[in-house]
């Protein structure tokens, strides 16, 4: 433990105030009650969650709605076509697309889940360390769908699909089963947890549908395609093809879309940071981490002018960044320089991991996606706590850029400008609320 | 598949020295950086400059930054080849680690997230749904300090939703 004086020497840099905490466990953020349900294995456990609050109703509604596959017209997020199926080869993935900030794809495969079957799959495109924290976190489960009635489309062979919401199958092994690793992946859950299976394997995941649709090129012509995709909202339907029925040619249609839900705002890190012997000429900057999206990011709070670029860059124009929808917010106070009487929050990515350390290998040279951030940043009077001025940027926004080679050349920075930071009574000690929030779509 | 006591055994980065881990209540843990770098998010800003001193990290509380640093010390420790310590003797050490009253077992899991400590966060959840298992809305509510925000009507309509279930 630190001493006094130890502790004072810390305060006297940086001190973050205390944040009345209330231990409730409705405070815990709605992943981590997503991964606590992960480890519920009875749906009516899950059922009964639905009850203790709207958090985790909304939770335990996720899981259930996807069981009941109430599909809902949205935007697909891809649309996967394979052609010329090869019945030689065995694994076929799509080619990535986001979903809630992460990037998945669909795989398919000839000859799972049995021998003469081909099953999609959603999958997370990452690297095995990755992926296994995937499985930790959101272990797969059986699927409880309903099989529809395939008079329809009797003609159109079979149609091919899986209702899946999360990673079944990221890394098949030979002879396994997705069934066996779920069961086996389960099991070591339960044995971690000190805790018995019972009943139905239950897991939360992302939201979604996958609609599969197999048919012939002169099916599709005669529309086929679309009626087979129609027929499947609002049904969930399973099943597989024999891989009998595969000729050549052969198209495989994939497509996946979203759940509505509600929009929601999260707050992912809030502190009070006070500057002592506040400085704006000697470069100061802070650096908050947070988490978001399985990565570690950082806010840095700095005086603007002084923005260096990952690479030791300086960024010539801070203005020319993006900057806050609030129009009071968008440029420095009147009279004020630009680049010395405001400080800049930024928003900076730090690297997920670096080549060969099993880092996303998938994210090199794809674009990555930070959905609907929101920021605030408040100026507090260091005495009495109240706010003294306001900048913020409560529209969410979505960046996206580049990732290469497991170092994210990427830093997009939502920068924010607080009007009269700097004369407060001639003061040199700033106390600053900071403020990093996501919206998101929750169901 | 890993367990989520091997999840801690991720190969060790080439961290050498001290780090300084400043709790929120300015309490200060100096941690060799191998175990401090079992969370992911102090591993990562290690990564990014390795020549801070100190990680400040306003979220977590100095008695839960002990626990965390406790358990990231232990599975370093009992990770290793050739350290003798059976999967058996892990999961015994963390099942007792977790043996915690609710506020800290709570604020542990909010350490774990923030810190990104997966193994730590796994166990720690898993213990919450093993303590969820088999009890009422009611007695969780109680149990877990959760007010009731739903109506009578959202909770007949909850009921009603998931009647397909017993179909």
């Amino acid at each position: 433990m630190a001493t006094a004086a130890q502790k004072k020497a810390q305060q006297k840099h940086t001190r973050f105030s205390e944040v009345p905490q209330v231990t409730s466990f409705l405070n815990l953020p709605l992943d981590v009650v997503r991964l606590i349900f992960a480890h519920l294995f009875d749906l009516d456990d899950v059922i009964r969650m639905s009850s203790v609050c709207h958090k985790w109703r909304m939770v335990s509604r996720e899981f259930l709605v996807a069981c009941a596959s109430r599909m809902r017209k949205n935007v697909a997020l891809v649309t996967w076509v394979v052609r010329h199926l090869d019945n030689r080869q065995s694994d076929f993935f799509s080619p990535p697309f986001f979903l809630q900030g992460f990037p998945w794809a669909l795989y398919l495969r000839l000859g799972r889940p049995s021998p003469s079957s081909v099953g999609v799959f959603l999958c997370p495109q990452q690297t095995p360390l990755e992926v296994r924290h995937c499985l930790v976190l959101r272990p797969p489960m059986p699927f409880k769908l309903r099989v529809l009635d395939p008079e329809p489309f009797q003609h159109c062979a079979r149609l091919l699909g899986h209702l899946i919401r999360t990673a079944v199958e990221p890394c098949p092994q030979p002879g396994h089963s997705p069934e066996e690793d779920i069961e086996r992946h389960m099991a070591e859950v339960c044995r971690s947890a000190s805790v018995a299976p019972s009943g139905a394997a239950a897991a939360v995941g992302e939201i979604v549908k996958t609609v599969a649709d197999l048919h012939y090129p002169s099916l599709r012509e005669s529309g086929w395609a679309t009626q087979a995709i129609e027929k499947a909202d609002g049904l969930g339907w399973d099943g597989f093809i024999t891989r009998a029925d595969l000729r050549d040619p052969l198209i495989i249609q994939v497509e996946m879309r979203p759940l509505q839900g509600v929009e929601m705002s999260t707050k992912l890190c809030s502190t009070v940071v006070t500057f002592d012997e506040f400085s704006r000429n000697t470069g100061m900057r802070v650096s908050i981490p947070f988490r978001l999206l399985g990565n570690t990011w950082m806010v840095q709070l700095e005086p603007s002018g002084h923005s260096p670029l990952p690479n030791g860059e300086v960024s010539a124009s801070p203005t020319a960044l993006p900057v806050s929808s609030s129009p009071d917010t968008a440029a420095p106070p009147e009279g004020k320089q630009p680049t010395s009487d405001y400080i800049a929050l930024y928003l900076r990515a730090l690297p997920h991991s670096r080549q060969g350390d099993g880092g996303p290998a998938h994210s090199r040279n794809c674009p990555f996606e930070i959905p609907n951030i929101w920021f605030s940043m408040e100026l507090l009077n260091p005495r009495t706590q109240e706010t003294a001025g306001r900048a913020e940027c409560r529209r969410p926004r979505t960046f996206t850029a580049e990732m290469h080679w497991g170092f994210p050349r990427f830093f997009p920075r939502a920068e924010l400008f607080s009007k009269g930071f700097v004369d407060i009574d001639g003061a040199d000690v700033l106390c600053i609320k900071v403020q990093i929030g996501q919206t998101h779509v929750t169901y | 598949m890993a367990t989520p006591a091997a999840a801690a055994a991720a190969p060790a980065p080439q961290l050498e020295g001290d780090i300084k881990l400043v709790s929120e209540d300015a309490h200060e843990f100096v941690t060799p950086k191998n175990v401090a770098a079992q969370c992911k998010m102090i591993k990562t800003m290690l990564e990014v400059s390795e020549e801070q001193e100190f990680i400040n990290l306003p979220n977590v509380k100095g008695k839960e930054l002990e626990k965390v640093i406790e358990y990231c010390r232990y599975h370093v420790q009992a990770d290793k080849p050739d350290s003798g310590v059976s999967d058996n003797d892990k999961k015994t050490w963390d099942e007792n680690f977790v043996k915690v009253d609710k506020e800290t077992l709570f604020n542990l899991i909010m350490a774990a997230n923030y810190l990104d400590v997966k193994s730590l966060l796994d166990l720690t959840c898993a213990t919450v749904a093993n303590m969820l298992k088999n009890k009422t809305p009611e007695e969780i509510r109680r149990e877990f300090n959760i007010k009731n925000d739903l109506t009578p009507e959202e909770e007949e309509e909850i009921k009603r939703e998931s009647a397909w279930l017993y179909q």
